[in-house]
């Protein structure tokens, strides 16, 4: 398999937009082929429920959080279109426009605040705002809006100057429906969508990959606000009347059951959970009373099991019929790119817990195209150590330097953009990635793409994603996990975890690489393919600093090993030397140092 | 004016009863439970047919107390004890369990709004104001129960053990705590104090079952102000969120009380999220 041809992916990509365009087709014409009323309401109510599904999906399966305020952003797509046909200028294509953009106002309006914090906060905030609604339609005058009794006299649309018969409207749900999915599922898929599981890992990861979490949110968030406001604005359209008592607690239920049938995350299993939802629905009018007990009942059991729902079960069921490949080539056979690295400098560093100093004054100089190895007993500052380069955590005193550059007081994100990169000691792999795309996130900062050009597909979308992929694949290639580049990248072994996050961390192209006991857990092979790998890029130029317990492991890669006692520096110098200092032996090397770890050859220089 | 603040400080005393709940539960078993006010809404229709069936005060209540208390320690059961760890399923586990729970409440007792009365009540004029005996208890009940809840959490053997699982809730389980048995007293204890208290509340707002999500998401602003895990921050954000949604409603206009507490909740988002009295450590994320 070539570089070229695991960074390509899929064969046939225009097997999907062909099919999707065929359905929209078949679905849009259904009123000629003899639907009765019934059914076409029941479409466009369907339509109308999966546009608000995929904006919830947004916020909670993508973002990861709840947004209740769905119904807020409903009512002002809906007031606004029939304000402005009944009142102003009809107009479907503006109107659509103009809610989207209300719905994004509104969204972001309880976003904002609530977003930083997240979670209940978020939640609560944005239901509020549900609660204002009927506030709100109280407050402004009834000749306006209509007050608590609905809005009443809603014109048919017109598009364009041209008045829509009730079959061209029927068709502008569709298009409209599967436009948004479209755009939808561009926007998940791609490096945006992967940036999005990266935040699913948790407040470390994201930030040093150079990715903003509450930018990322907030992103999400905007976006997930147009499919309701559209949705709101056709809702207004259909009904031709809109009232305030269907925008409220139930409409958050049913999206919600709607979304855990069809699962987080999922794009064209939303249509099965909504057409689920308004078949219960339906059932529902005639024992109303004992329809919400059996909702609730649904959330509690359906809120524990959130998860891949009927796109998941269609996920594992496809992947049943595809072979896996599961063959591990040995590392070394890909070329690597040059990396200019910069030298580190840490300046007196400090770091303090309350009275306790984790890095007491540690100055070191690690050089481009070395390795550096950090050792010491646990508990010496190692880990604190590189989350201070990092920016994970600031420093109390010091100074630290990258080249010219002052990383002293930057946050992670920031630090990661400087081209520092680094691997945990327990590897963070974001769910529901392949190894090539988990791989390439390390490069989506690098190149930023705008939401937009996503969306679309423009040129400059497909080519900086080409790029990235076959950066991505590259690396594998060197770490010799090419044959793996299309399987899930969280569930492998250990070992190959390590060797992504390597190789996530390298296609950064960082000019310092910073490996937190990235050895630990390999066994004896793996172990000697990471050195191959290692030795590599600091041939290639890279600042590598290297925390690490295997001191057969630092015998043979480093150039220069700083020995940390009790977050000072006791002392440093090259391999050989350290390993005879006496008191370096004395306090954790003991007298048979290789013992502990694998046995390696003393390092070669290229 | 004097009549605004009497209003004020009872509705108030209303979203502080919540928001103590919701401490208790957050600081035991570190879970937010949202069906908590449904509970308490529950417990006050319970408290409707007991007085049809004459029984004295002190039974009513003590009814009201032992059934909301199954209610709640089966809201445990079912929403939080098989919670997956991580992630915010109990948002949508504990809104599922109180959507349930008042749609049986309308199940049995119907949608429409209904008077409660459990004993007479004659306003009285108090300090240039019109308030009802049932506001002045409903006043009292907050600082009573948030003492009372103040002292268990401070002196007694559950307390120590919540507090210590609210700081680190594996080194309490390494310690031998059982936290699951944490949990289930927690929810059980919540669930009489809402049996005790509901039926006041109601009283007081006319029993309708739709109140349960209007308290719950004010109680939550009245958490949010007084700072998550203070029972102190709860009282003292409780009585002022309730005179700033009164005065407002006096002054500016009957509908803008509702602005208010969407604003008093978003300056607090912005300015001080850690609330009052809160401490930075118990964080809802």
């Amino acid at each position: 398999m070539s570089i070229q041809s695991i960074a390509t992916g899929r064969a046939r990509p225009w097997l999907l937009p062909a099919g999707w365009l065929l359905v929209t087709a078949v679905v849009a014409n259904q009123p000629s082929l003899g639907l009765d009323a019934f059914w076409t309401r029941q479409i466009v109510l369907v339509c109308l429920s999966a546009l608000l599904v995929s904006g919830l999906n947004l916020s909670l399966g993508w973002a990861g959080e709840l947004n209740m305020g769905l119904p807020a952003m409903y009512a002002v797509g809906a007031y606004l279109t029939a304000y402005l046909s009944s009142k102003v200028f009809n107009d479907l294509a503006v109107c659509l426009v103009l809610s989207a953009v209300a719905a994004i106002v509104v969204g972001l309006l309880a976003g904002v605040p609530g977003l930083r914090l997240g979670g209940w906060m978020l939640a609560v905030c944005t239901f509020l705002l549900v609660g204002l609604i009927p506030v709100t339609l109280q407050v402004i005058p009834t000749s306006i809006l209509g007050g608590q009794s609905g809005f009443v006299g809603i014109p048919r649309p017109r598009l364009f100057g041209h008045p829509l018969r009730e079959e061209a409207f029927y068709a502008v749900v569709v298009v409209v429906t599967a436009l948004w999915f479209a755009l939808y599922r561009n926007a998940v898929k791609s490096p945006f969508g992967d940036s999005l599981l990266v935040l699913q890992h948790g407040p470390v990861l994201a930030p040093s990959l150079g990715l903003s979490r509450y930018r990322l949110k907030l992103t999400t968030y905007a976006l997930a606000s147009v499919p309701i406001g559209v949705a709101g604005s056709l809702f207004a359209y259909n009904d031709r009347f809109v009232a305030p008592e269907s925008l409220g607690l139930h409409l958050i239920l049913l999206t919600l059951v709607a979304l855990i049938i069809a699962g987080r995350r999922s794009i064209y299993a939303i249509f099965v959970g909504v057409v689920v939802v308004q078949y219960l629905n339906n059932l529902s009018t005639e024992f109303d009373e004992w329809s919400d007990v059996a909702f609730g009942a649904f959330l509690v059991i359906g809120g524990l099991a959130f998860g891949g729902g009927i796109a998941g079960l269609a996920r594992r069921v496809a992947r049943r019929f595809i072979p896996v490949a599961t063959a591990h080539a040995g590392a070394g056979a890909g070329a690597v790119p040059d990396l200019s690295g910069a030298d580190l400098r840490l300046d007196a560093v400090r770091k303090t817990f309350g009275g306790v100093h984790a890095v007491a004054d540690v100055s070191l100089l690690a050089r481009a195209g070395q390795i550096t190895a950090l050792i010491g007993p646990n508990g010496s500052g190692k880990t604190t150590t590189l989350n201070l380069i990092s920016g994970l955590q600031r420093p109390t005193a010091g100074r630290i330097l990258l080249g010219d550059r002052d990383l002293t007081r930057l946050p992670a994100i920031q630090v990661a953009r400087c081209g520092v990169a680094r691997t945990f000691q327990t590897p963070a792999i974001p769910i529901e990635l392949t190894v090539l795309d988990a791989v390439a996130a390390g490069r989506i900062q690098r190149r930023p793409i705008s939401l937009l050009s996503t969306m679309l597909r423009s040129p400059k979308y497909r080519r900086v994603v080409r790029e990235n992929r076959e950066a991505a694949a590259q690396w594998l290639a060197v770490v010799g996990l090419s044959p793996v580049a299309g399987e899930p990248a969280a569930a492998m072994a250990l070992g190959t975890r390590r060797m992504i996050e390597l190789a996530r961390a390298l296609c950064a192209d960082p000019s310092l690489l910073l490996l937190d006991e990235v050895a630990s857990g390999l066994d004896r092979d793996e172990v000697e393919e990471l050195a191959t790998v290692l030795r590599k890029v600091r041939d290639a130029g890279a600042t590598v600093i290297l925390v690490e317990h295997n001191f057969s492991l630092v015998r043979s890669l480093a150039d220069h090993v700083v020995v940390l006692a009790e977050g000072a520096v006791l002392t440093d110098g090259d391999p050989r030397t350290i390993a005879e200092h006496p008191e370096v032996l004395e306090r954790f090397l003991g007298t048979g140092a290789g013992v502990s770890g694998t046995t390696l050859q003393e390092g070669r220089r290229a | 004016m004097s009549t605004a603040v009497f209003a004020g400080l009872s509705t108030g005393a209303i979203y502080t009863l919540i928001a103590i709940g919701y401490n208790v539960t957050l600081t035991s078993a570190g879970v937010l439970n949202f069906a908590y006010a449904n509970t308490l809404v529950l417990g006050g229709f319970i408290a409707l047919s007991a007085t049809g069936w004459g029984l004295p005060l002190p039974l009513i209540l003590l009814t009201c107390a032992a059934i909301c208390t199954l209610v709640s320690v089966g809201v445990e059961r079912a929403a939080i004890r098989f919670l997956p760890s991580g992630g915010h399923a109990e948002l949508i586990t504990t809104l599922g369990a109180g959507t349930a729970i008042t749609a049986v409440t309308v199940l049995i007792w119907g949608p429409d709004p209904q008077r409660l009365a459990l004993y007479e009540q004659h306003p009285i004029d108090l300090l240039g104001g019109r308030v009802v005996p049932n506001n002045l208890v409903l006043i009292a009940l907050p600082v009573v129960f948030g003492v009372g809840l103040h002292l268990l959490i401070r002196g007694t053997r559950f307390g120590l053990t919540s507090r210590a699982q609210a700081f680190d809730r594996e080194a309490t389980m390494l310690r031998g705590v059982n936290v699951r048995w944490l949990s289930i007293g927690a929810f059980a204890i919540t669930g009489a104090f809402a049996g005790l208290v509901g039926p006041f509340v109601l009283v007081s707002t006319a029993a309708s079952p739709w109140l349960a999500i209007t308290i719950a998401l004010k109680g939550f602003v009245v958490l949010a102000l007084g700072g998550l895990g203070s029972q102190l921050g709860a009282v003292v954000a409780g009585f002022l969120l309730g005179l700033v949604e009164s005065l407002v409603a006096l002054w500016i206009g009957p509908f803008y009380g509702d602005y208010s507490v969407f604003v008093v909740f978003v300056l607090v988002l912005l300015l001080r999220p850690q609330g009052l009295f809160g401490s930075r450590r118990l964080r809802l994320v």
